[in-house]
C-alpha cells in the first residue's frame, strides 16, 4: 500500500459511504441520495464535497468512470477501493466488538 | 425604487461576509438578479423576502458535471467565470438549521481555500518579473520608487490573504482530526 491509499485509513465518514454505496454503480447525486436514507438525515453530503471527494478518489484510482450520460458521470469502486473499504470495516468490527464487550464489563 | 445597483468590494478570503450580505438583500426583498465585473457589482429587483442561501465556490478546470451536480442538488448557478461560481439555493425561512452547503466537510473546505491560496501565489510570484522588467526599463528614479512602492502594497495585500486561509485551515485542521469528519 502506498501513501496515498494509507492516507485513506482511518477513513472520514464521506470517503466511507462514497466507496460503501459505489459497490454498485452509482452517479454523484445518486449516491447523495443513498447516503442520506442510509444514515437516516444524519449525513447530508454538500455538492461540492462529493465533486471533490469523487475527483480526488478517482485520481488515486479508488473509483473509476463507467459510463457518463447527460452530462453525469457514473461511477463504481476498482478493486482497490473495495480492499480499502474492506479494511476499514474490519477497523469499525473491532471498535464494535471491543465497545460492546467493555460495555458489558461494566453492566455487571 | 425596485432596482439598484451595488458595487461591493471584496477579497477571495472572505467570500462568507459577501454570502450573508447577498442573504440579507434578499431577506429584505431585493432578488439579486445580474453579477458582474468580477463579481464586484450586484444588481437587485425589489420583490417579496426570500430564504436563500448563496455560496461562492472556487474551483481550477471543472468537469462537465460539476455544473449537472450542483444542480441536481438543487442549486442554481448565478454566475461562472475566471474559476469562480454562484450558487444560491432556498430554504424555509422558519428553518434556519436547513440552510444549505455545498460543503459537508472540514476536509473540502481546507481543500477550497488551498485553491484559492495558490492562485494568490501564483499571481504573486508572476507579479515579480514584472516587477523587475519595471525597473529596468523606467529611468527616472521617483517613478521607479512609485512603482516598487505599489507592488510593496500588492505583495503584502496578497501575503495577508495566504496568511488569511492558512490560519483558517490550520483552525479546521484541528478540528479534522478530533471529529475525523
Amino acid at each position: 500500500m502506498n501513501e496515498i491509499t494509507r492516507s485513506y485509513l482511518p477513513m472520514t465518514e464521506t470517503a466511507f459511504y462514497i466507496l460503501l454505496t459505489l459497490q454498485k454503480v452509482h452517479y454523484g447525486y445518486g449516491i447523495m441520495q443513498d447516503v442520506e436514507k442510509l444514515t437516516n438525515g444524519r449525513i447530508k453530503l454538500g455538492a461540492g464535497t462529493i465533486y471533490g471527494s469523487l475527483s480526488r478518489m478517482e485520481k488515486d484510482q479508488l473509483i473509476e468512470v463507467v459510463g457518463e450520460e447527460n452530462r453525469r458521470k457514473s461511477y463504481t469502486a476498482t478493486k482497490l477501493g473495495r480492499e480499502l473499504l474492506q479494511q476499514e470495516i474490519a477497523r469499525i468490527s473491532e471498535l464494535y466488538h471491543n465497545a460492546i464487550q467493555m460495555e458489558g464489563n461494566n453492566n455487571e | 425604487m425596485n432596482n439598484k445597483k451595488v458595487f461591493r468590494w471584496w477579497w477571495s478570503w472572505e467570500s462568507e461576509k459577501i454570502e450573508k450580505w447577498i442573504e440579507a438583500q434578499e431577506g429584505q426583498g431585493w432578488h439579486l438578479v445580474k453579477v458582474k465585473s468580477n463579481l464586484m457589482r450586484f444588481q437587485f429587483v425589489k420583490g417579496s423576502p426570500r430564504t436563500m442561501r448563496y455560496v461562492f465556490d472556487y474551483q481550477n478546470n471543472v468537469d462537465i458535471d460539476y455544473k449537472q451536480l450542483y444542480e441536481d442538488a438543487g442549486w442554481e448557478q448565478v454566475y461562472a467565470k475566471d474559476n469562480w461560481y454562484l450558487w444560491r439555493k432556498s430554504y424555509p425561512a422558519d428553518q434556519p438549521e436547513l440552510r444549505p452547503e455545498i460543503y459537508s466537510d472540514v476536509d473540502s473546505i481546507i481543500q477550497r481555500n488551498n485553491r484559492i491560496k495558490k492562485t494568490l501565489i501564483t499571481v504573486g510570484l508572476v507579479l515579480i518579473p514584472i516587477l523587475i522588467m519595471n525597473m529596468v526599463v523606467q529611468p527616472m528614479w521617483q517613478i521607479r520608487t512609485s512603482i516598487l512602492v505599489v507592488y510593496l502594497l500588492i505583495f503584502i495585500l496578497f501575503l495577508y490573504g495566504v496568511n488569511r486561509l492558512a490560519t483558517q485551515n490550520r483552525r479546521l485542521q484541528g478540528k479534522s482530526k478530533s471529529l475525523k469528519n
